[in-house]
């Protein structure tokens, strides 16, 4: 390094590696202190390239702070701290550890201004958030991690390839590509960051991972791997076509099926897709308002993304349930993280005065400037089901609704321990804060913002959907309900337009759904732990059967020779002088 | 460099010197002592190497000739060059671990233990320093005799039939050698291998003389479907025995490719490259399948040397700078790493005496620190970014891109397995799964086992880091074995 | 004078041989008998060594003394202390025949020292038969114990398979002489230079070697040899092991070479026979389970390889041939000694007898592993150095077939090889108890391994000799 510059990461690294040695006693702030530490470090943080390092005949570049690296930090910062706040009761520092590599990853990830660097910190990240998974220790835990694992590592291949093919051409640098005339390698590497970013087909690791995950551990999850694949696309690929029916079908596809999810965490999940499509469609029209928007949704969703699973986590932490079936009512027991929860709702499906109000419309907003009107148009519409399902149907199965808890989940049932309820408290206030202090987002963003979210025509129109949503959401939970004073046609209206939806939903969609899941559950690991065994197998058999039958074979001539020389003397005799006339014939052969 | 102290001599001889003195003590404590500090002198002697080598010289250094046979036109011929030296280093080093290792482990007939190692180290020196082909040759076989007699005496369950296997096969591998080396002789007149290199031979010619090489050298390394012999081995050998093969002894194999195939039959090599590829892309693939496969940690971390040894031969028959490069890299890598995850399943087996991985689970609860060195030799040996295999892994893989992408394509997939096996076998021993055995009498490594393995991870993490450490001392060596390749391909040609 | 020092190994042997006479006129002082066997062996060693730079022509042209044979004098004498030192107080000679015993083995020890120098075919017959006589004698002499009576019947199989050999051998003789008119084979070399390569020829040579062949043990003369070993007690399957065949190598060169330089003919007979040999050897051995007669197998493989030498037809190839053999010497006198050492009252010894000798005689298991991986053909030991030798004087003369053949069949060899090491140090022994060594044996285990290690590290000396001697 030509000057002192401490990398982010190096403090959680070394953090993370000093947390055994801590004392128990003085463990809680030390694991308070390293984020916040963290965090000053980023803040502190001038643009311009540092870190250069010279490593065989190639410089690595550790440190390329720019505008839009920075935001991304700010917030990968900020969430680290609530994150392990969120944590801090764990005893298991092991979990710890796991989180803060994981973040590390993340944030040298951001920083690096070289492919290689890049990579080091996108295998760390995958390897350490496996951790996170393994950690829950349910039997299906190992599993699930070696799935995942396998599947970013694939991931990570295809980037390596990309690279490896992109530097002869390019050089190491990490920029943009030439999105206008990708290469073999361009498309290498995009595809591993798409796999990160959860786009499907490649999409079916991130429902799987995330609600098998500990609670804790799914706070950073939902967090760090696709929003840093966001960042990626970012800088490599803005202004790719393709990326944007991309986005839009990931946008819808999360919706669906968030729709349909019964486990609370899983359905957050699948919501993490549809957000992060409005990112990734953002970064496909690649105007500056939209890679704003994209840059501002990221930060928004970190947030309000990391509250809900937060409360959700706080239910599953105190219930140790997180179905909607086997839920319900629970307001009564926990009011603050209902609070908590609803705020995240309302921020999720852009409610005005939310964070996510002020930035997901800017997408939505350059999608029409680029007069993509069938892109702003779905996106809308996507963000009504967000709006359905996470604003509502989240809160209302889990706090209100019909209470369908067993009577010891109900027992268990209680609020959450203090540092989980500050660190959803101070998620709640930042998705409030952006939602009402636009700047402060915006500032940050890499590019000046003339967009203003609170105008009258937005406003309203905002309004009018959330509001005709929540109507139709009441209206046919109502409905489901036998209620003898309704007129019969509208009943049968409603029920069986309730029954068409949830049929269409159920049968091909879910069918589809559950086909691309099992399918990479099979390719992940089933085939390949065949085809190991198999391997393993023809080893035993095959290969080493035919070397030691060979030698056997030998030993066997060798002992059926051995009754040629029965010590019989006449016999002998004979058989030497025969062998004697033999050699003088082939003597005379050999001498004609 | 006439006149000079015979260093390399030295480093041949004094094994076997400390070898005949061992044979003279009885105590045991006195013989493990005088063992260790006999191999800790020779690894500090070799030091003095690594500071005199002159790694802007492409050629051969600290070299010593004799007349030996003058009937047989035989010669006593020893040097050096940047990957030999390599080679030498990494037997000086491995060799004092290996009898740290055997402090305990090796309870009876610990004597002859101490000689057969102690031998052992200096044939292997000799096979890495000798310049002669017939003193190479001598060295090459006579190496088969202690390691035999390692796995057969001190070996597992199977080991009788382990050793008879490594016997049988490596010799039977090694006979057309011999005749390889004569037929050579007939042509060049000589048996010095410099003299061998470069020369006009006919088309014909040197394709036998490869494929003679070939199955000799294919046998040690092993290349798939020569590899037979290696688990067999690995598996029964005692823990220094197993780390001796994987270390040193693989790379004997690779050795050989890069001195002798590439530079004395360029155009053998240039005719049969594809198929060995190939076989070097099947090997990484099987090796990672098989592995994935394996409960037995010592099978995993014996398989996983399949595959890995198919990334070395993949570098070496890219046939360009990067891929040699990172050949060499991976040889090094190799030896420390694999060495490391042998000494860390012998430490678990002298503890609970199983290798099943189901029976480890959730060890780490119990030995942080084993966890510690066993996780950081793990993500070495599945090439993690900061870790040493990933810059030769990296190398070998961007040398055989510019060879064919679709080898590289092809061989992704044994990447992935690689880090798959590696990680399952972490996540078992360290975390556990869902019904752990009770571990609760097993004690965590001693101050001796994490001396033996200190040095290991500190290599892994220097070299990681730095690694202009090796870089930097086979680049014009390298280079030269490039430009002998291609240029002598040229004089085959016309 | 000159004629004196010239002749002065085989004067000693034959003066020791009549002391040894007188002694066993004498009753039974087997102690003294021994004594004195030992002492002329040693007075033998001193006289070859003193007359190791003597050059003379004795008995008009019939008996050659030059360095070529003073030089095999000199091994035959060595070769004569380590078979005293092996057979020790011959346990398993019958007690009233034990000074006979010595008595046979000066003499057939004077016998090939005779051999090597004789020059003339008749000279030649006649030291053969003196050589072999005496083992024709003593292989019955084994002690008699229930149930083995089979050294008679060995005895017989050798005595009709040398008498058979002999004929032929001296059948082709005649040849030779109807075609030289001579019979010094320095005037046949003259007489028969005209005539290189004709049929007629190279049938005369092929029918005398066969005389050599069959005290080298090779294919076809081979099938005595098991048998012999088997029967015979361990000393003197030692002896008919070891230095017989040197001897017969040693003539085996002087008649070659009156073939010319290249006959290829012959040198395919030879190839023929090499080849065969070393294949029979080798398989057959495979399967054996006594140590004597699978070294008696392993031998004839030997033989094979020795043969390697003569197929090249050049002092190269006899140098090796030479070097090899007096190798083999040392290493089938370790396996003997440590059969000796292991039997204890002179049982035959199966394989498995060995196990967990490492543990009953560390040094013996030592002696046993050097000898059989020297056999084997590992370096450093000897066994390596001379296959190469023979290899490359082969394969200098491109007969590549032979020599991948050749190989391959040393990489099968080892098998069974390995099943004795596996034995000796493997496996663990069923409480037998530790063998106790006197430091006769003691000095004759040390001696062995440290001539099969020089031989093989520092052959140098050795071979340049044996060049320099067979250089006209």
């Amino acid at each position: 390094m030509t000057e002192f510059w401490v990398h982010p990461s190096l403090i959680l690294i070394l953090g993370a590696l000093l947390l055994p040695l801590v004392p128990r006693g003085l463990r809680r702030a030390y694991l308070f202190l390293v984020p916040l530490l963290v965090f000053a470090r980023v803040l502190l943080l001038e643009p311009g390239t540092f870190g250069q390092v010279q490593f065989l005949d190639w410089t690595l570049v550790f440190g390329r702070v720019d505008a839009l690296s920075t935001v991304f930090l700010y917030i990968m910062g900020l969430m680290c701290i609530i994150g392990t706040l969120y944590a801090l009761h764990l005893e298991d520092w092991g979990q710890h550890q796991a989180a803060w590599l994981y973040v590390a990853g993340s944030l040298g990830a951001i920083l690096a201004g070289d492919f290689l660097t890049l990579f080091l910190f996108w295998e760390l990240m995958a390897l350490s958030s496996v951790f996170l998974i393994w950690f829950r220790r349910r039997p299906g835990s190992p599993a699930a991690g070696l799935r995942y694992l396998l599947v970013h590592l694939a991931g990570g291949v295809s980037l390596l390839a990309g690279i490896a093919l992109h530097c002869r051409a390019a050089g190491w640098s990490f920029g943009a590509f030439d999105v206008a005339h990708p290469s073999l390698a361009a498309y290498l590497v995009l595809i591993g960051f798409l796999l990160n970013a959860a786009v499907p087909p490649l999409h079916a690791w991130l429902p799987d991972a995330y609600s098998e995950a500990t609670p804790t551990g799914s706070v950073f999850l939902c967090a760090f791997t696709t929003k840093t694949a966001v960042y990626a696309l970012c800088r490599g690929f803005a202004g790719m076509e393709l990326l944007i029916p991309l986005g839009v079908v990931m946008a819808l596809y999360g919706v669906v099926y968030a729709v349909l999810e019964n486990d609370c965490r899983r359905l957050l999940a699948y919501h993490i897709i549809s957000q992060v499509g409005y990112m990734v469609a953002g970064v496909g029209i690649g105007t500056q308002l939209a890679i704003n928007g994209a840059c501002a949704h990221a930060f928004a969703h970190i947030l309000y993304k990391g509250l809900l699973f937060m409360g959700c986590g706080a239910v599953l932490h105190t219930t140790g349930q997180s179905k909607f079936t086997e839920l319900g009512g629970l307001y009564k027991k926990m009011p603050w993280t209902f609070l908590f929860t609803l705020i995240g709702g309302l921020s999720i499906s852009a409610f005005p005065l939310f964070s996510g109000f002020v930035s997901k419309s800017m997408i939505v907003q350059a999608g029409f400037e680029e007069h993509l009107l069938w892109a702003g148009f779905l996106l809308m519409l996507a963000s009504v089901g967000t709006f359905l399902h996470t604003g509502l149907k989240v809160p209302y199965f889990i706090w209100f609704g019909k209470n369908n808890c067993k009577p010891e989940t109900w027992e268990r049932a209680a609020e959450p321990p203090w540092n989980m309820n500050a660190a959803m408290i101070t998620a709640s206030l930042l998705c409030v804060f952006i939602g009402c202090y636009t700047p402060f987002l915006y500032d940050q963003l890499p590019y000046p913002v003339e967009y203003h979210p609170y105008t009258a025509y937005h406003l309203s129109e905002t309004l009018q959907l959330l509001l005709f949503t929540a109507v139709g959401f009441f209206l046919l939970i109502r409905k489901l309900e036998p209620a003898p004073t309704i007129s019969l046609d509208l009943d049968w209206f409603y029920r069986q337009g309730g029954r068409l939806l949830q049929w269409l939903a159920r049968r091909p969609v879910q069918w589809l759904d559950g086909g691309v899941g099992e399918l990479y559950r099979v390719i992940a690991l089933r085939s390949l732990m065949g085809a190991a065994h198999l391997a393993g197998r023809f080893d035993n058999r095959v290969i080493d059967g035919a070397v030691d039958g060979f030698a056997q074979g030998i030993r066997g001539l060798g002992g059926r020779l051995r009754l040629a020389q029965r010590g019989q003397l006449q016999e002998n005799l004979t058989l030497a002088l025969l062998a004697l006339a033999g050699l003088a014939l082939f003597l005379w052969w050999g001498a004609a | 460099m006439s006149g000079a102290f015979p260093i390399l001599s030295a480093l041949i001889f004094l094994p076997l010197l400390a070898a005949g003195m061992a044979a003279l003590i009885g105590q045991v404590r006195l013989l493990r002592w005088w063992t260790l500090i006999s191999t800790l002198a020779i690894a500090g002697l070799s030091l003095t190497l690594y500071r005199d080598f002159d790694p802007s010289r492409a050629g051969f250094q600290f070299a010593e000739q004799a007349a030996w046979i003058p009937f047989l036109n035989v010669n006593y011929t020893l040097g050096l060059d940047g990957i030999s030296l390599l080679m030498v280093l990494l037997t000086t080093l491995i060799a004092p671990l290996c009898v740290l290792a055997s402090w305990n482990y090796i309870a009876a007939r610990v004597r002859e233990f101490m000689v057969c190692l102690l031998v052992m180290e200096g044939a292997m020196v000799g096979v890495f320093c000798a310049l002669d082909f017939v003193l190479f040759f001598a060295f090459w076989e006579a190496m088969l005799i202690p390691m035999a007699l390692l796995i057969g005496v001190w070996g597992g369950p199977r080991r009788v039939y382990a050793a008879l296997k490594f016997f049988i096969y490596t010799m039977a591998g090694s006979v057309l050698l011999l005749v390889a080396i004569i037929a050579l002789y007939v042509q060049a007149g000589t048996f010095n291998i410099p003299d061998l290199m470069g020369r006009p031979y006919s088309a014909s010619f040197q394709c036998w003389v490869f494929l003679a090489f070939f199955v000799s050298f294919a046998i040690k390394v092993p290349i798939f479907p020569f590899h037979t012999w290696l688990p067999a081995a690995h598996v029964e050998a005692p823990t220094a025995g197993s780390v001796i093969l994987a270390s040193v002894l693989l790379k004997m194999g690779a050795y050989g490719f890069l001195r002798f195939s590439l530079p004395i039959t360029p155009h053998g090599t240039q005719v049969f490259t594809p198929y060995v590829l190939w076989l070097s892309v099947a090997a990484i693939l099987y090796g990672g399948l098989t592995a994935l496969a394996q409960t037995d940690l010592k099978k995993l971390v014996a398989y996983s040397s399949v595959g890995h040894m198919g990334f070395i031969t993949l570098g070496i028959f890219a046939l360009n700078a990067q891929g040699i490069e990172g050949a060499v890299f991976q040889m090094v890598n190799h030896g420390i790493t694999t060495g490391a995850l042998f000494l860390c399943v012998g430490m678990l087996y002298e503890r609970l005496h199983t290798r099943e991985l189901d029976l480890m689970a959730g060890l780490g609860k119990r030995m942080p620190v084993f966890a510690t060195f066993l996780g950081v030799f793990c993500l070495s040996s599945l090439a993690f970014p900061g870790t040493n295999s990933f810059i030769g892994e990296f190398l070998v893989l961007s040398g055989a891109f510019s060879r064919s992408a679709l080898l590289v394509l092809v061989a992704a997939p044994g990447v992935v397995a690689a880090a798959a096996y590696m990680l399952r076998l972490l996540q078992r021993v360290a975390y556990g799964g869902t019904h752990n055995p009770d571990h609760a009498a097993v004690a965590d490594l001693n101050l001796r086992e994490v001396l033996t393995l200190a040095p290991l991870l500190l290599l892994v993490l220097w070299i990681g880091l730095h690694p202009e450490l090796v870089a930097g001392l086979l680049r014009p060596s390298v280079a030269h074995l490039v430009q002998q390749a291609t240029q002598a391909a040229a004089l085959a040609g016309r | 004078m000159t004629t004196l020092a010239a002749f002065l190994p085989e004067l000693v042997l034959l003066l020791g041989s009549l002391a040894l006479f007188v002694v066993t006129l004498g009753e039974g002082g087997v102690a003294l008998a021994r004594k004195v066997a030992m002492g002329v062996a040693l007075a033998a060693l001193a006289a070859a060594i003193l007359s190791l730079d003597q050059r003379t022509l004795l008995f008009d042209g019939a008996y050659q003394v030059d360095l070529f044979s003073q030089f095999l004098k000199l091994v035959f004498a060595a070769g004569f202390v380590l078979v005293l030192l092996v057979g020790g107080h011959l346990p398993d000679i019958r007690q009233d025949l034990k000074p006979e015993y010595f008595l046979f083995l000066a003499l057939s020890l004077c016998g090939l020292t005779m051999l090597v120098s004789s020059a003339e075919l008749i000279t030649l017959v006649v030291a053969l038969e003196l050589s072999a006589f005496p083992l024709y004698l003593m292989v019955p002499m084994r002690r008699e114990r229930e149930g083995q009576r089979v050294q008679m019947e060995s005895a017989i199989k050798y005595i009709m398979f040398g008498v058979a050999a002999n004929g032929v051998m001296l059948f082709g003789m005649s040849y030779l002489y109807g075609l030289g008119g001579t019979t010094s084979i320095a005037g046949l070399a003259q007489a028969l230079r005209p005539m290189a390569g004709s049929p007629i020829l190279i049938a005369a040579l092929a029918l005398t070697c066969c005389g050599l062949f069959y005290k080298l043990a090779l294919f076809p003369f081979h099938f005595w040899t098991p048998d012999v070993y088997q029967g015979a007690a361990h000393e003197t399957a030692g002896l008919i092991a070891s230095l017989p065949k040197l001897g017969a190598v040693a003539v085996l060169v002087r008649v070659v070479s009156l073939a010319g330089p290249d006959s290829q003919a012959l040198a395919g007979l030879l190839a023929l026979l090499a080849v065969a040999s070393i294949f029979y050897g080798n398989l057959l051995a495979l399967g054996q389970q006594d140590f004597k007669r699978l070294l008696g197998f392993s031998g004839i493989a030997h033989a094979g390889y020795a043969l390697i030498g003569f197929v090249a037809m050049d002092q190269a190839g006899y140098a090796a041939a030479l070097y090899y053999l007096t190798g083999y010497l040392l290493m089938v006198l370790a396996c003997f000694a440590v059969i000796f050492l292991v039997s204890g009252e002179g049982a035959n010894v199966r394989i498995e007898d060995l196990a967990g000798l490492h543990r009953r005689s560390p040094l013996l298991a030592l002696t046993l592993l050097v000898g059989v991986f020297a056999l084997a053909g590992i370096p450093p030991f000897v066994g390596f150095m001379g296959k190469f030798a023979l290899l490359k004087a082969a394969l200098h003369k491109g007969h590549l077939w032979l020599v991948v053949l050749a190989v391959l069949n040393a990489a099968l060899a080892v098998y069974y090889y390995l099943r004795v090491v596996r034995e000796a140090c493997f496996r663990e022994s069923s409480d037998q108890p530790p063998i106790a060594l006197s430091w006769p044996s003691r000095l004759l285990c040390l001696l062995l391994i440290a001539g099969i290690l020089g031989l093989g590290i520092a052959p140098g000396a050795v071979l340049d000799t044996l060049a320099a001697s067979l250089s006209p």
